[in-house]
């Protein structure tokens, strides 16, 4: 049987502008989930979470890594969680890990995971996200739940590149990354872009 | 117009819906549930002042709060998850 492989979220779509100020990429290819807590069973959760994984479940909106997987802060109990091992032995593993503590609800192919960069990201997330992402205000491993143009997405920021310039990821429903390409590819082009990641199947 | 969430942070009024007066719904069960539900539907008070009301974090952690606002200045009093 052939292997099946993810497509892009953003097929034949123009890519770019001359510059190169924002850099972004698509993260491909993640096993995504949202996961939350059963009635009473957030205790046992974060002991699994911590023995297996080795991250501590954040309890504000908060970006933590542990041993080959990530999650995000979404709400009170509620997270969002990355994986690079898309495979049906880590989906089935990670639901027998957290067992009846925790509701899991696969979203690998509903959402897309965007990666953006350079030393003018901000100035351009700032045309669309309401909220505060200056250093001072946002640091490295803090998120938000918010908009961005009128599309609810997920922003995280990660560790600062080599450059110091810093690193944001952005999650939202895979169905409506077309008009977030739109929003962000006419904030980005006055600073130039660069997408670090053509797709094969273009 | 800005609403602190509790978990989320202060958020702009644009993630929000708003779902009215907190007062709880009346009894169904109740023998005057008529009079109850046609007061509670149409004989609302509407002060001028502090209000207790219910808004929908839509657009943040989907979470239901309940907003203690001046109706007069707009100005938030104090928030807090609808649940707790």
């Amino acid at each position: 049987m052939a292997e099946l492989s993810p497509t892009s979220a953003l097929s034949s779509v123009p890519r770019g502008a001359p510059g190169g100020g924002v850099t972004i990429m698509e993260r491909r290819g993640l096993a995504l989930m949202t996961m939350q807590a059963r009635r009473g069973q957030e205790h046992a959760l974060r002991s699994r979470i911590a023995q297996s994984c080795q991250a501590d479940l954040p309890e504000r909106p908060a970006f933590v890594t542990g041993r080959d997987i990530a999650f995000v802060g979404l709400g009170p109990q509620t997270w969002f969680v990355m994986s690079e091992a898309d495979t049906p032995a880590f989906h089935a593993s990670f639901r027998s890990l957290v067992g009846g503590t925790a509701s899991i609800s696969d979203q690998s192919g509903g959402y897309a995971v965007f990666r953006v960069g350079g030393r003018a990201t901000r100035e351009a997330l700032a045309k669309g996200f309401p909220i505060d992402l200056d250093g001072r205000a946002f640091n490295s491993g803090d998120a938000a739940t918010t908009i961005v143009s009128h599309i609810g997405a997920t922003i995280w920021r990660r560790e600062d590149a080599p450059d110091g310039s810093a690193c944001f990821e952005i999650s939202l429903f895979r169905s409506l990354a077309r008009s977030f390409w739109h929003w962000f590819s006419e904030s980005a082009a006055e600073y130039g872009l660069t997408w670090q990641d053509l797709p094969a199947d273009l | 117009m800005r609403i602190r969430c509790p978990y989320c942070g202060e958020r702009d009024l644009s993630e929000y819906i708003y779902h009215g007066d907190m007062a709880a719904r009346p009894d169904p069960a109740a023998p005057d549930a008529q009079r109850r539900f046609y007061e509670a539907v149409y004989l609302r008070d509407n002060p001028a002042g502090p209000h207790e009301e219910l808004w929908y974090h839509a657009n943040g952690c989907r979470g239901w709060l309940r907003v203690r606002r001046d109706t007069r200045t707009h100005e938030i009093l104090d928030t807090a998850f609808a649940g707790s």
